[in-house]
């Protein structure tokens, strides 16, 4: 590197003066991790296999409609494992044709044979993959929808993992500190259903009490319910002020679900409570509209997730509109559930991973904590190289010093985030960084002790010291590729900033302090003593 | 010119370096022992389960708080004090529920809130579920709803709020602060004195990690370090040309983070993710301390082929002397910092660098380079010029 000494002085300083800018104001332009600015940090799973299943679930009512239709009904079609179907009883004689119906109008599935009179559908891998990635896609679009309407800056919704884990999503609201609230949010799945009440017989729709169990539902009904209701529960607060669940018997079948919603908002009910109002699709309006002019006086169960919330009476023909009320909402329970039912139904359950929650003030002390032991490890490093290097130190010291800097400056201009950890990477930094500048010096020093003028000894202490530094510098990174590369979270702030750190190193310690060491000889070059 | 060693010549490659062995194998057989008996304490993000961390306005009774959340049925507790006496936190810790599976919104993730209502005191309790407002738990964004249908300014009044709890550890101290905290009107004053109570306690933080991320996190570190102690191999294989000089810096540095674990498993400290980015840590650092002399054995090797091999490793290594114990000095004096000032989620990490930087300046003066001299003596292995 023999460029002429005053460019180097210019680039050196052109890079302070770069970093600097790139640095300031300092406050917004470093981000903090949530571990030090505090808020939420959660990894959940989508369970694919429910989408699967679901797939499954709909297919088996397919497959005995349409093998129906053609009077190739087997005796039975039952889900086997998460992924297929069997089908029993199918008359041997016209295996050829179920199969030949099954591959035209079911090309989802792989059709084996694997006794006689049976046969055995199951998704194709392909077509098994394409089902759980888009369940987990459609997760993370209304999981986004979700969090965005909470109102919160700069979220991280993300999602994570390769291969048989690409059923992950991070989620990282900086800033929110309720944890439940959140899960609750945007972990629920939020399926809405309209089902209608069949009261038992010989009760008066308006006279009837749920009881609080399914047995007593039952017997109400002379033992068995009928064949399309069924019983489902309602959670109540008892009069001793106890939960209490109830059971309604409800149609299978739910004319209206979520999915014919168009908007759904916070409101009040008629004595000015908490409740949730909707807006219906035009074509399901119509089916609303006949639903209710056709069951004036009945009661129709609003469900959230196959749980009632109210079963209010029919009183009016209701069209597009309507409101959901008497489900002992709270304010903010209210909103959530409007907030839920305009995100949509989530396709699969979650399954939360990881969470990790952090409130402001242990941030603001962690970043205290971080800040002061830095500052303390860099004086005692300083003072250190001063006493020991004298001179020299000062220019050992000024490296350091640049080397923070354009650590700091990379991490504010890659938007790089700063965690815990992350700072004790700057801490080890600091007390790493001076190694190179002691090989140098040490050097130095050898070749004075043999006699060799200041220049001289300059130039070759860091000539020789040049391998020694890119080796052991090159194979501290490698540890801190592998960290940063399959390391997670907070591990990866601190390999980052472990990797920055070594990189600016590199070039401080052999570029910046050799420009000073030379422009000291070009302003003084008879010197025949170095102070180091 | 102030100095450590000048013109060092100690005798360390000869018969010595047999004490220094031994001294490795010492340490290396009691850090078996630790891991075979003591184990690990695995911390929550390997073991799984929830830790939740809690500040309190009065020194805690740890044994009142082991009382209320045994009646609440959530197993085995750890409740552990941390921090400094006057903190007033302690973490509760409680493990992986069997059976439960942490369901968004449903039965596992509950454990957290389960936690802190078994911490409130009756009275907290019922006025809480009478609708008032904790101010020493309440988010900012609660805050700002539940003022929302009483207040204009709600936004305002609650970022106030919030800022100045922050500043202050956490923790409001009395509802007579309230009045006093800037931004807060008269209006909002006198309605919170009313419908809100300080609790005793705030939330510093919530963890939890599940059974399957944990398993996924200690294979991952094991690849992590496996994956690393190759590449160094690769590399300095390759730098030297020799296997044998790969196979001994990386027989040190398995040495170094060993020994580091071991530390960690004899003092009981926490096996977080961040002891594994220590130990990795350490890697990169103790190659780096075996990469200097190893540089400087191949440079006097090419300056003095006549002399006997044990005698260029010998006074590499005095060569190197100064340089190693001054780079080891001034990295010490950063961990001690950050041990010291750290706090107590750094602390594991320090400790552990510590121990593994000082096994590392070590090992690469004592054991890379007398199991080199021994290599060579034993395979009869010859320099190849490069």
């Amino acid at each position: 590197m023999n460029l002429d000494i005053r460019w180097r002085l210019l680039i050196t300083l052109a890079i302070v003066v770069v970093s600097c800018l790139v640095l300031y104001p300092p406050a917004g332009k470093i981000h903090l991790g949530l571990d030090l600015k505090g808020g939420i940090h959660m990894v959940m799973r989508v369970k694919t296999d429910d989408a699967v299943r679901a797939e499954i679930d709909l297919s088996q009512e397919r497959i005995r409609a349409a093998l129906g239709e053609k009077g190739l009904a087997p005796q039975r079609v039952a889900p086997d494992g998460i992924n297929a179907l069997l089908l029993d009883g199918v008359d041997p004689a016209r295996t050829g044709e179920v199969r030949d119906l099954l591959g035209r109008q079911f090309p989802q599935f792989q059709i084996s044979a694997p006794g006689p009179g049976s046969l055995r559908a199951q998704l194709k891998p392909a077509d098994e993959a394409g089902i759980r990635d888009s369940a987990v896609r459609q997760a993370l679009e209304t999981i986004r929808t979700r969090v965005d309407r909470f109102g919160v800056a700069e979220p991280t919704i993300q999602r994570q993992g390769t291969g048989a884990r690409a059923d992950r999503i991070l989620v990282q609201l900086p800033g929110v500190e309720d944890p439940e609230r959140v899960k609750d949010l945007i972990g629920s799945p939020a399926f809405l259903e309209w089902k209608l009440v069949k009261v038992p017989p010989g009760v008066v729709a308006d006279q009837f009490r749920p009881p609080d169990n399914a047995e007593a539902l039952a017997k109400m009904f002379g033992g068995t319910l009928p064949e399309d209701v069924e019983a489902l529960p309602q959670d109540l607060v008892g009069q001793d002020g106890k939960p209490l669940q109830v059971f309604w018997p409800v149609t299978k079948n739910s004319p209206i679900t979520g999915n014919d919603l168009k908007n759904a908002r916070r409101d009040q009910d008629r004595f000015g409570g908490p409740a949730v109002n909707f807006l219906l699709t035009a074509d399901a309006g119509r089916r609303f509209q006949d639903l209710t002019r056709k069951n004036q006086g009945q009661l129709l169960a609003i469900l959230l997730d196959r749980k009632i919330i109210s079963a209010p009476r029919i009183n009016a023909v209701i069209a597009d509109s309507g409101i959901i009320e008497g489900g002992n909402f709270t304010l903010e329970s209210s909103e959530d559930l409007a907030l839920k039912l305009r995100s949509g139904a989530l396709p699969a359950g979650m399954e939360v991973l990881e969470e990790r929650t952090v409130g402001p003030s242990l941030g603001a002390d962690s970043v205290r904590q971080g800040i002061v032991a830095s500052i303390i490890g860099s004086i005692l490093v300083v003072l250190f190289m001063l006493v020991y290097y004298r001179m020299s130190g000062a220019n050992a010291v000024f490296a350091l010093a640049c080397n923070v800097l354009i650590l700091l400056s990379a991490m504010a201009y890659f938007k790089s985030t700063l965690t815990l950890p992350g700072i004790a990477g700057i801490a080890l930094t600091i007390g790493m960084a001076v190694d190179a500048n002691v090989l140098v010096f040490e050097r130095i020093r050898e070749e004075m002790r043999n006699g060799r003028t200041v220049k001289a000894s300059i130039g070759a202490g860091f000539e020789k010291a040049l391998t020694t530094i890119v080796d052991s510098n090159l194979t501290t990174l490698i540890p801190a590729f592998f960290l940063y590369a399959k390391g997670t979270g907070p591990v990866r702030g601190f390999a980052l900033t472990l990797s920055v750190g070594i990189l600016a190193n590199l070039f401080t310690a052999v570029f910046v302090s050799r420009a000073l060491f030379d422009a000291l000889l070009t302003l003084r070059p008879r010197m025949d003593r170095l102070s180091i | 010119m102030l100095q450590v060693f000048t013109n060092a010549n100690f005798r360390m490659m000869y018969g010595t370096k047999w004490y220094f062995i031994a001294i490795s194998a010492c340490a290396i057989l009691v850090s078996a022992w630790a891991m075979a008996t003591h184990g690990f304490n695995l911390g929550i993000d390997f073991a799984g389960g929830t830790a939740v961390q809690v500040k309190f306005l009065e020194p805690p009774r740890v044994e009142e708080l082991r009382a209320a959340l045994e009646t609440s049925g959530l197993g085995d507790v750890n409740i552990q004090k941390i921090g400094n006496a006057d903190d007033n936190e302690v973490l509760i810790r409680v493990e992986q529920q069997r059976g439960v599976e942490a369901t968004a919104g449903g039965e596992g993730g509950e454990i957290s809130t389960r936690i802190l209502e078994a911490l409130k005191t009756p009275d907290e309790r019922s006025a809480t579920q009478a609708g008032k407002i904790d101010l020493n738990m309440a988010s900012r964004t609660t805050l700002q709803e539940w003022l929302g249908t009483r207040l204009p300014n709600a936004a305002e009044v609650a970022d106030a709020v919030v800022r100045y709890r922050t500043e202050h550890k956490g923790l409001l101290s009395s509802p007579a602060e309230i009045a006093a905290i800037p931004g807060v009107t008269p209006e909002a004053a006198s309605l919170l004195a009313s419908q809100s109570i300080v609790g005793r306690f705030a939330l510093r933080s919530v963890e939890f990690v599940g059974p399957t991320a944990g398993k996924e996190l200690l294979q991952n570190t094991a690849w992590l370090i496996l994956l690393s102690i190759l590449g160094i191999l690769i590399y300095v294989w390759f730098r030297f040309h020799k296997w044998m000089w790969g196979v001994t810096s990386v027989i040190a540095l398995m040495h170094d983070v060993f020994i580091a674990a071991g530390m960690i498993s004899l003092t009981g400290k926490e096996f977080s993710l961040t002891v594994v980015a220590a130990l990795l840590t350490i890697l990169g650092y103790s190659i780096n301390d075996t990469i200097v002399v190893f540089d400087r054995i191949r440079e006097n090797l090419r300056l003095y082929r006549e002399h006997e091999f044990e005698d260029i490793v010998n006074a590499s290594v005095n060569q190197t002397l100064s340089r190693t114990m001054l780079t080891s000095l001034s990295l010490l004096m950063a961990l001690v910092a950050l041990l010291m000032f750290g706090g107590d989620k750094l602390n594991p990490m320090s400790f552990c660098l510590l121990v593994g930087v000082a096994f590392g300046t070590y090992s690469s003066v004592f054991v890379a380079a007398a199991l080199l001299v021994v290599a060579y003596r034993r395979f009869g292995l010859k320099y190849v010029k490069s």
